[in-house]
């Protein structure tokens, strides 16, 4: 009877557990932006 | 019934999920994966709730009387007070096992909520050595001491708790000293991971600091707790009595003391970085060590309702932690190594007082350690042999008074070396330690040991003092914005309080035993107790017999209980009052057949600064604690003008 309680108890923390795993590459929040070519060039103070 | 079922399988579920998670924490660690190490510490988080979830079971279990649980029926019946019930959660092997993992839990996953900040494969290698301690609490829980176990047969009614247990002692002692056993286990899970991550700096000191300082604290409130119900309880008119379980709770605590100290030089100088490492280690192996001891009965001690077959196991883990953290420190010892400085530190100095400090209270840890296994190691060679307290006090006492002197110089001391005016300042603990002298001199006493304790806690208080005093001159606030610095003055202050109350009462306790009939009276120490008689009281689940004595206005009333459904066990309950210089405490040893009683009755001085002191370095803690920002925040306010312009 443990061993099912126990059974169930791990299905329900299971994605709460591998939700990091579970992400999709769109759920991630992107690092940085690639550079465009409609950027142009940017001075190292950020093109001010 | 069902509570029982859901509970184990609750046990099993965060087994396998701390088993999980250790297992994938170590691999994230390894390979560096910050995705891996954060399904980890989710699978902690996951078997940490499953604790909680196991935890609110039983205590469902207990306050709802569930006797299909071998536990509840063991632990309480229907006659014991609603708290007390509650209480049984933690005062039985199987519910304090419980209670240990569960503060583990709560406290391994607040520590792992924040970690990323202290590195990556620090936070993952810490992780892993957590959920691998939690994994094997919970291996005990689930396979071998389970509070889940059910009986075959429903009784009607449970065996009720230990008659020694039934005091309010019961609701705050036993709980504290638990959590601070185990929120060790933190600082020592973040120290063995900086091992295996090669990360000698200070990261995991600082990340560990509350932790440890919180643990301290525990530390210090469960044995000041265990002095007042072992006072108020046990009815031997002491409150220490070097007990093999009171030892074994003493030596993690003079650890984590020093370990407290010698992290500061870390912090301030990059120094003595090994011993760090080998210190908040030996304090976790003690915590270990302790469990082992109180648990497996190996040692006569006045604990003994606490054993029962886990010891083996805890000796197996005591031994897997040995290998394991020091092993890995022998590994490392070479990389952690301080770095050579161009600027060496003299042996007068702050860091210099640490040191010895620090080998002083290891020197105690050898004392207590040493008298603690002896019945075991002289057993093992033939003849069983018992030290008491003149060994503890003569071996142990001089330390201590060395480390009462340090406390009046050490925080007077500057780093790396101390000129001329830090050997000035030394003039004021020095002038309080010489007047306290010459005043205890005059008014008679010839006793070496009160005549080098109450000097140097003169001198220690003067020293903690003088520091309050120079900044409620200067600028008050700086008591606020320096919390843990005058936090740790706090302390010491209390500190200094509990040891006079503990040297008065040592030194000047007195004790008679006397046999009154009704209306005879007794002076001890310029007391006076007149005997007004006794009498015998039933109540629901045990009777008493109650003798009075008159004390000026009040009547002391010590008692005998007899719990006849307890196999006629008996438990003494002590009569005290306090006056503004000493405790009266009086125990009633029996009563006769022509109407007298017999009585002892302890003189007790000072005994209350004890608790006061307790408190005292309780507040220390929390000021030294409260919401002191990080080093960056420090930054930030020191570039701030004291006076901004209009």
């Amino acid at each position: 009877m443990a061993i099912i309680v126990a059974t169930l108890l791990l299905f329900l923390a299971g994605p709460f557990v591998l939700w990091p795993l579970l992400k999709t590459p769109e759920d991630m929040p992107t690092q940085a932006a690639p550079p465009g070519p409609l950027r142009g060039p940017t001075s190292p103070r950020g093109g001010r | 019934m069902i509570l029982g079922y859901i509970g184990a399988g609750a046990l099993l579920a965060g087994l396998v999920l701390a088993g999980f998670s250790s297992l994938l924490s170590f691999w994230s660690g390894a390979r560096d994966s910050a995705t891996f190490a954060q399904v980890g510490r989710r699978a902690f988080y996951a078997a940490a709730a499953m604790v909680v979830l196991a935890s609110a079971l039983l205590e469902a279990a207990l306050v709802t009387h569930d006797f299909s649980l071998a536990y509840v029926v063991e632990h309480t019946d229907l006659s014991t007070p609603i708290a007390l019930v509650a209480a049984g959660f933690y005062g039985g092997q199987e519910g304090s096992l419980l209670y240990w993992t569960l503060i583990l839990g709560v406290l391994g996953s607040a520590s792992l909520l924040a970690s990323a900040r202290a590195g990556a494969r620090l936070a993952a290698y810490a992780g892993g050595i957590l959920a691998a301690i939690l994994t094997f609490f919970l291996f005990v829980l689930s396979v071998v001491a389970s509070p889940f176990d059910l009986l075959s047969v429903t009784p009607p009614d449970g065996l009720g708790l230990n008659p020694v247990l039934r005091d309010g002692g019961m609701l705050i002692h036993p709980p504290v000293v638990l959590a601070g056993f185990a929120s060790f286990a933190i600082p020592f899970s973040f120290a063995c991971a900086a091992l295996l991550a090669g990360d000698a700096g200070v990261a995991w000191i600082k990340h560990t600091r509350r932790f440890a300082l919180l643990a301290w604290g525990l530390q210090t409130s469960g044995l000041l707790l265990g002095m007042w119900w072992a006072y108020h309880v046990l009815g031997w008119g002491g409150y220490w009595g070097w007990d093999p379980v009171e030892n074994v709770a003493l030596m993690p605590w003079l650890a984590t003391t020093a370990y407290l100290h010698s992290a500061q030089v870390q912090e301030k100088r990059g120094r003595m970085r090994a011993w760090n490492f080998g210190l908040v280690i030996l304090a976790f192996l003690l915590v270990v060590f302790g469990t082992f001891i109180v648990r497996s009965g190996v040692v006569p001690s006045v604990h003994t309702f606490a054993i029962s077959a886990i010891g083996p196991w805890f000796l197996a883990f005591l031994g897997l932690c040995l290998l394991f953290s020091v092993g890995l420190l022998a590994l490392r010892a070479g990389a952690i190594a301080t770095a050579p400085t161009h600027h060496p530190t003299e042996p007068v100095s702050r860091e210099g007082a640490f040191v010895l400090q620090n080998l002083l209270l290891l020197g105690v840890v050898a004392v207590v350690l040493w008298g603690t296994v002896l019945p075991l190691v002289s057993g093992m060679l033939g003849t069983q042999r018992v030290v008491g307290a003149p060994y503890y006090e003569r071996a142990a006492g001089p330390l201590l008074a060395a480390v009462l002197a340090l406390m009046a110089i050490g925080p007077l001391l500057p780093w790396r070396r101390a000129g001329r005016p830090a050997l000035r300042a030394l003039r004021w603990p020095l002038v309080a330690a010489a007047i306290t002298a010459i005043a205890l001199a005059l008014s008679g006493v010839t006793s070496i040991p009160a005549l080098l304790a109450f000097p140097l806690a003169t001198a220690a208080a003067a020293t903690a003092l003088t520091e309050f005093g120079r900044a409620l001159l200067k600028n008050p606030q700086v008591i606020l914005r320096r919390r843990r610095r005058y936090g740790a003055y706090l302390a010491h202050l209390g500190l200094v309080v509990a040891v006079v109350g503990i040297a008065a009462s040592q030194l000047g306790q007195q004790v008679r035993a006397v046999t009154l009939q009704p209306g005879q009276q007794v002076t001890v120490a310029g007391y006076t107790l007149v005997f007004t008689g006794s009498e015998s009281r039933t109540l629901a689940d045990h009777t008493e017999l109650v003798a009075g004595l008159r004390f000026g206005d009040q009547v002391l009333e010590p008692t005998r209980a007899t719990y006849a459904g307890l196999g006629g066990q008996a438990l003494t309950r002590v009569a005290i009052t306090t006056t503004p210089f000493a405790d009266v405490y009086v125990v009633l040893v029996g009563t006769n057949e022509d109407g007298s009683a017999t009585f002892r009755i302890f003189i007790n001085p000072l005994v209350t600064w004890i608790w006061a002191g307790g408190i005292v370095i309780i507040l220390g803690v929390v000021l030294g604690n409260a919401g002191e920002g990080g080093p960056v925040a420090e930054l930030a306010r020191r570039r701030v003008p004291a006076t901004l312009p209009a």
